[in-house]
């Protein structure tokens, strides 16, 4: 009598001997098909040991990842508890479910959650602390234009003076315009009001950067990080969402192909048919119509490339990259970098698969569990 | 500067590459086969990549394609193909350990099954798939699935009480 095992043995021993490359259509110049049989590119071969570990990953995550095991580093036996707090109070129970599947998502097992008034406690096995302590994240993602420049932010928060004296709405009244909301209405601008805007962005208090679910305004004001200038933090005026939450779908996170000359983690995210439509229009009016080797955002506009052709991606109200648009994007996924490690790669595609929590939280407590 | 770009198809077949071909090679048994239904099938999904590029799982989509492919070739090849796994079976030379025979002959099993079981049983013990999600890759309710799943097994006289076990634990 033979065992499933066997079935499986002998399947992986075909698996070896698959052919390791074939003839496809195109390459990178795309666009032009080719004929079927005419290449054979053997060059892969060397890395196809690599190739098998990160297409592995993959699977995992196409045929549902909710395996527990093959999940990566992140997988261990012990529990942990986490608590988060709701900022301001109100009741946790509307973020119970969204918790549990981002628990369930990233592959949790034993999952527990508990709405207790204004806090609500998760209860978890598998599953790495600095994973689990970035569930409670509101989780939203948008894209939007950039509008304008990102401006160094100058201002230092002290106490007794504080940033953000004059707000970009502030200076726009001061100046006798709206603010725009894209880049044409920025260009529309006289430059002594351009400057007024400029000086807001450098005012900007990041520390009070609107956060969670409280980004509805038609524009955003939005810091980016790691950036050069005084405080290491850029102030960025950004259009509408183009996409938000509820025009994706699905997200996952995807691991580094140094083929691809992708060094880091990154998110894929795939549209609804509504969110694929309106980015479709977006990217179709704003890319740099092919051409990668453009300077970077802050010098947009003045060197020929709109800001428009950038768009930033916010999580919860905070820049994680500022991309450029290479080509109209027509098919509904897209792929985000953003300095993403394994960890904040998966938390966010959890993260976003679950949708923003309706209620934000802020993790407040951390104990493992025996 | 980072770039914003959709998942190319170069990009697709150079993740996926390796995998498509380790799925059509387990499906089919055969080398040459594996090589030309993975260059037919991503020549298909090619023309269609603006579509297939927008669908929830790309890779789940063009496996399909995969199986398919298989499915309608093989009815064609059945004959031929069964046949020449009996003549392969003759010329294996003996394995010392025993166990690379053991997996030799479980591949030969493998080959006499008719198509779908085989398909089912790459999907289960290959892919990891449940039953479900089996049906919803072949078109075909769970209970077909299972139906093919227990003819095959009993086929490659797998015991099953080892087999069940293995099914209701495997997956959520």
């Amino acid at each position: 009598m033979a065992t499933d095992q066997d079935i499986r043995d002998a399947l992986n021993l075909l698996a070896e001997r698959a052919p390791k490359t074939c003839p496809v259509p195109g390459d990178g110049s795309l666009g032009i098909a080719r004929p079927v049989a005419s290449r054979r590119p053997w060059g892969l071969i060397v890395a196809a040991a690599a190739i098998v570990l990160l297409v592995a990953g993959i699977v995992t995550y196409a045929v549902g990842g909710h395996s527990g095991s093959g999940n990566g580093p992140a997988a261990h036996s012990k529990g942990s508890r986490l608590t988060c707090a709701s900022t301001p109070e109100q009741d946790t129970a509307a973020d119970h479910d969204a918790l549990g599947n981002r628990l369930a998502e990233l592959g949790g097992t034993d999952i527990r959650i508990t709405a207790m008034g204004a806090k609500i406690q998760a209860d978890v096995r598998g599953l790495s602390s600095d994973l689990v302590q970035r569930v409670c994240a509101t989780g939203r993602l948008d894209l939007r234009g950039v509008v304008a420049p990102p401006v160094p932010v100058s201002c230092r928060p002290q106490v007794g003076s504080p940033c953000s004296a004059t707000s970009v709405p502030d200076a726009a009244k001061a100046g006798g315009f709206t603010v725009p909301v894209d880049d044409t209405g920025y260009q529309r601008l006289t430059s002594a009001q351009q400057d007024l805007i400029t000086a807001a962005l450098a005012d900007f208090d990041c520390s009070t950067a609107a956060a969670g679910n409280q980004i509805v305004a038609s524009y955003l004001v939005a810091c980016v990080t790691g950036s050069a200038g005084p405080t290491g933090s850029n102030a960025v005026l950004l259009g509408p969402a183009i996409v938000g939450p509820t025009q994706i779908d699905k997200a996952i996170a995807v691991p580094p192909d140094a083929q691809q000359g992708m060094t880091e983690w990154a998110v894929a995210i795939t549209l609804s048919d509504g969110g694929t439509a309106r980015w479709a229009r977006y990217t179709t009016a704003h890319h740099t119509g092919g051409d990668s080797n453009v300077a970077g955002v802050d010098q947009c506009g003045a060197t020929g490339t709109p800001c428009a052709d950038y768009v930033g991606v916010t999580v919860d109200g905070r820049v994680i990259s500022v991309p450029v648009n290479i080509e109209a994007i027509t098919g509904g996924t897209t792929q985000i970098a953003g300095n993403f490690t394994e960890v904040s790669a998966k938390a966010l595609a959890a993260s976003i698969q679950s949708g923003p929590l309706p209620v934000p939280l802020r993790a407040a407590t951390m104990q493992s569990l025996p | 500067v980072t770039t914003l770009e959709p998942l190319s198809f170069v990009t697709f077949v150079d993740r996926h590459r390796s995998a498509l071909l380790k799925f059509a090679m387990v499906l089919t048994g055969d080398y040459r086969n594996s090589e030309d239904t993975v260059a037919d099938v991503l020549g298909h999904a090619f023309e269609q990549w603006d579509r297939i590029a927008g669908v929830e799982s790309p890779l789940a989509y063009v496996r399909k394609m995969i199986t398919n492919q298989y499915l309608s070739t093989q009815r064609r090849n059945a004959l031929w193909l069964r046949r020449r796994a009996q003549l392969a079976s003759h010329d294996s030379s003996p394995d010392p350990s025993g166990d690379v025979d053991r997996r030799e002959a479980m591949i030969e099993q493998l080959a006499q099954l008719p198509p779908r079981q085989r398909a089912v049983v790459v999907m289960r013990y290959y892919l990891d798939l449940s039953d479900v999600e089996i049906a919803d890759h072949l078109g075909c309710r769970p209970a077909t699935v299972r139906s093919h799943a227990a003819k095959a097994l009993a086929a490659l006289r797998v015991e099953l009480a080892n087999a069940d076990q293995h099914h209701e634990t495997g997956r959520r």
